[in-house]
């Protein structure tokens, strides 16, 4: 039989000119071609500390499942287009065989299948190469923008607090206005902490992502991760299916990860109170319990938010006046409130821009008789 | 363009895909109820392969698969169509035996999983259950409070 076979196919190969054959095959380790997976599926249980959780399908590539792929022809030409996604599964193929320009190409397909993906490959690994140092020296230079940011604040705080030293040591006589220049000088001493100290903060934070981050040697070698916060990871249950029911299997036991808590954002130097702590004592005459402080940028309008020790609330609050220059709120606490330690939440709206809302601000207050 | 079962996929030739079914998964909504998805999910109890090829002429062929489902080519496309009263009479099956199953404080409950069948009298239900651990068959908790 096998001749005939044999003849048959040559016969028609005779006849119809041409023969144009996409190969899939199970794959092995050396099978030439394009590979693809199919997908093996799991779902994806996020949790969340507050206990609400967020579930996704989640589609990877399934080892057991791989294949490759090549085309020839005889007496023929084609086009192979093979598009996998960037788990390795089949997106789309597009399978052109071409029989008018027969002899001219006679291509040998496979072979460039094989040439088209070493290509890609190529293509991909100097991508991935460049990428890589374009990344290192992106951050090189903000490493070192930072840096410089962190210095120019560092002298700027240095200038800042040599002046209010300069302002505090005059000697006689004294300008009319000393106490507003010393006024002026401290609040831009608070600025110029501010600043540096956002500085610092970004300029760490660099660094931090720039190194490994396995190890803090401010721990005594102690690792860095075992520091942080701990959040549950994610639970992924595997899909295992039959023909007639279906089970989820969790695929690994859940851990706990290291995660991050961002430093709050709004503690800018526009809206700092300074000083953030006060001691009242009562007055000699009156036995008043006031004492003022100052804002770093104007206010259009202050209120209490509430007044409290130890979490307990007070009914009868502070009364605060917000004085002329926008930026003094002299705090006048009823005097029946005995000794001890009291926060004051104010409601600070700046006077720009308009429209601002409202901000709370915290001032501790000790009061000693 | 020729498409069937594969019945061993070592010797198969043509491009392997899987058929698509539909599930039914039930999760908390973490306010004592139930949020309910049909999904339909790549089957792999339904492994099938496409087999294109030129004979003779100019041929083309184009073929669009979607993690492992096919999704473009003439008359390949089974997708069940699941008539929405249906789906609702099945949430509320699987939500009773969720409910029931539920409990505990230790943790979250796992997700439910069911496959949904019609049988030859064209009658539907459900097959499947809560997720299982990794290690047994016990309900699966999900912390979310590390220690």
């Amino acid at each position: 039989m096998r001749p005939l076979c044999i003849f048959v196919v040559a016969t028609a190969s005779l006849l119809f000119g041409c023969v144009s054959v996409v190969t899939v095959k199970k794959a092995d380790g050396n099978a030439e071609g394009i590979r693809y997976f199919l997908p093996e599926v799991f779902i994806q249980v996020t949790p969340a500390a507050d206990g609400t959780i967020a579930v996704e399908k989640l589609y990877l590539p399934d080892p057991s499942h791989e294949y490759s792929i090549s085309a020839r022809s005889f007496l023929s030409a084609h086009t192979l287009e093979v598009e996998r996604d960037e788990k390795g599964l089949l997106k789309s193929v597009i399978f052109n065989s071409d029989s008018t320009g027969v002899a001219q190409q006679l291509a040998t397909s496979a072979a460039a299948v094989r040439a088209a993906e070493i290509d890609a490959r190529t293509v991909k690994a100097k991508a991935d190469s460049d990428q890589a140092k374009a990344d290192v020296e992106k951050a090189k230079a903000a490493l070192e923008t930072a840096d410089s940011a962190r210095k120019t604040a560092a002298a700027a705080l240095d200038a800042a607090q040599r002046k209010v030293d300069l302002l505090e040591h005059l000697d006689a006589p004294l300008p009319s206005d000393i106490a507003a220049q010393i006024l002026a000088a401290r609040l831009a001493v608070v600025e110029a902490q501010a600043k540096k100290d956002a500085a610092d903060a970004a300029y760490n934070e660099l660094l931090s992502n720039a190194k490994a981050p396995d190890t803090n040697a401010a721990n005594g070698g102690k690792k860095k991760e075992d520091s942080w916060p701990k959040a549950m990871e994610p639970v992924f249950y595997r899909v295992l299916m039959d023909a007639d029911k279906v089970t989820l299997k969790q695929a690994f036991a859940q851990s706990a990860r290291a995660t991050w808590v961002a430093p709050k954002t709004d503690a800018t130097p526009g809206q700092a109170i300074f000083p953030a702590s006060i001691v009242v004592r009562p007055a000699a005459k009156s036995g008043a319990l006031s004492k003022p402080v100052h804002l770093i940028v104007a206010a259009k309008a202050v209120a209490v938010a509430s007044f409290t020790s130890e979490g307990k609330a007070f009914g009868i609050l502070p009364v605060l006046s917000l004085q002329q220059d926008q930026k003094t709120i002299d705090i006048e606490i009823p005097k029946t409130y005995e000794s001890g330690d009291y926060e004051l939440d104010l409601l600070v709206t700046p006077a720009q821009p308009d429209g601002a809302t409202a901000e709370k601000r915290l001032v501790k207050i000790r009061i000693e008789r | 363009m020729t498409a069937k079962p594969v019945a061993d996929d070592a010797k198969a030739e043509g491009f392997r895909y899987y058929d698509t079914s539909p599930f039914l998964l039930l999760y908390t909504d973490a306010k004592g109820g139930l949020k309910s998805e049909v999904l339909f999910l790549p089957d792999t109890t339904k492994l099938r392969t496409i087999q294109p090829y030129g004979w003779g002429a100019t041929n083309k062929t184009t073929l669009a698969f979607d993690n492992g489902r096919l999704v473009k080519a003439t008359n390949e496309i089974d997708e069940t169509v699941i008539p929405k009263a249906v789906i609702s009479g099945l949430e509320k099956i699987a939500s009773s035996a969720a409910k029931a199953a539920n409990g505990g404080n230790d943790g979250i409950p796992g997700p439910y999983l069911f496959r949904i069948l019609r049988d030859n009298h064209g009658t539907w239900s459900l097959a499947g259950g809560i997720a299982e651990n990794a290690a047994d068959t016990n309900p699966s908790i999900i912390k979310y409070k590390s220690e």
